[in-house]
């Protein structure tokens, strides 16, 4: 039976697990951290977010985990997601991947020095 | 108005996506909503909807079809063929009444489409409106009308036209033309009046009958076969009074009359005769 596609790995699910290698996040604040890292580039409209979501989740590259106790006490109506070791270990190798495509294009001068 | 706006454009998507993400979706976009306030960027919100529902609708789609668990409806048929269902739901009320009244609709529409054009196609010589049938009648019979002076001046022995011999009877005239002035004329009896027939012989170049072969009559409404007896007669009845290619087959090879031949009733037969150099001569007798 044919699974969903991450090989390779789409540009949104990529965002999405680094923008949850820093904690557990909810649709709307991945949406924003996504947002925020790629320099506003990048928003995820619900439809992308949601069905990136799916397939990480039937990757097992991250996980939902249960309702989040806000810092009031109050358990907000949101599901919560996780990176999990699988999700970081790929998110790792496919950053190590582009840190090597970004070494080539700096010693073939394509990149200035400005990016890191 | 987003929300509302934006949960029927969810119902696009495939139902396990909208069961487990609906409220998801509908939650953040309250979030950015919220977050979002003044025209432009309102606006940029109405287009990242927009554009991800173009995006990600298809995507899903795809995905939802990639990781069905249960056999679909055209595995499950057994060779039969069948539509692949997208939906798993049973459908809804709405949804079936909407679709009735589409395809009502649609047939009904091309059933005017159809009745309009029938009614107003140009018809030369009429001098009113008829009905469809009549109108298929009337392009028969002009399709029919041989052409009188078609095939003049050809070879001494052979004749383009085997009715040439004969005047076209005025009667025969009359009535081809009938139709055409009166829109009360039989369909049926017209038709009728419009075939005739064609026999002949087939000989070689030595005037021996030849038989067992193929006469072949090609014309627009078809082709008409006939072999050719002991005593080398063919004949064809019922032939639609039209021009027509002949050819002859004999042992697997096609001998055509390149002329066109006009068919009319005729009470003597032809003559064919297969010349030397693979041609083919018609000749009327009388000529």
């Amino acid at each position: 039976m044919p699974k969903r596609k991450l090989d390779p790995l789409p540009a949104a699910a990529f965002q999405i697990m680094l923008a949850l290698a820093d904690g557990d996040l909810h649709g709307y604040a991945i949406m924003r951290q996504v947002e925020e890292q790629t320099g506003g580039r990048l928003r995820l409209g619900p439809g992308t977010l949601y069905g990136s979501i799916q397939a990480l989740l039937e990757g097992k590259l991250i996980e939902e985990i249960a309702r989040h106790e806000d810092a009031d006490g109050r358990s907000e109506r949101r599901r919560y997601y996780r990176l999990t070791v699988a999700g970081r270990k790929l998110a790792r190798s496919e950053a190590e991947m582009m840190a090597d495509v970004l070494r080539v294009a700096r010693a073939r001068k394509i990149l200035r020095g400005d990016y890191v | 108005m987003f929300e509302k706006v934006y949960t029927r454009l969810l119902r696009l998507y495939p139902s396990p996506f909208r069961k487990q993400y609906a409220d998801e979706a509908l939650q953040l976009l309250r979030d950015r909503h919220r977050d979002e306030t003044g025209f432009f960027k309102r606006a940029r919100l109405l287009w990242d909807l927009v554009v991800d529902v173009f995006v990600s609708l298809p995507q899903e789609y795809r995905n939802s079809d990639a990781v069905r668990d249960e056999p679909t409806l055209s595995a499950s048929a057994e060779g039969i063929p069948s539509f692949m269902v997208l939906e798993k739901e049973p459908l809804g009320r709405g949804a079936i009444l909407l679709g009735s009244a589409l395809s009502v609709t649609t047939v009904f529409a091309f059933g005017l489409l159809v009745r309009w054009s029938m009614d107003y196609l140009p018809v030369p010589g009429s001098n009113g409106r008829i009905t469809p049938i009549q109108a298929v009648v009337e392009r028969l019979n002009r399709a029919t009308t041989p052409d009188a002076g078609e095939g003049d001046g050809e070879g001494a022995s052979e004749s383009t036209s085997v009715g040439a011999s004969e005047p076209q009877p005025r009667a025969e005239r009359a009535a081809s033309l009938a139709p055409a002035s009166s829109s009360t004329a039989s369909p049926a009896a017209y038709l009728a009046s419009a075939t005739g027939s064609w026999r002949g012989v087939l000989t070689d170049a030595n005037a021996r009958p030849v038989r067992s072969a193929e006469i072949h009559l090609i014309g627009g409404h078809g082709e008409l076969v006939a072999l050719t007896g002991e005593d080398g007669s063919f004949a064809f009845s019922e032939v639609a009074l039209a021009n027509y290619e002949v050819a002859v087959v004999l042992a697997g090879r096609e001998i055509a009359y390149l002329k066109t031949l006009p068919v009319k009733n005729l009470s003597t037969p032809s003559k064919l005769t297969l010349a030397p150099g693979g041609r083919l001569v018609i000749s009327s007798p009388g000529k």
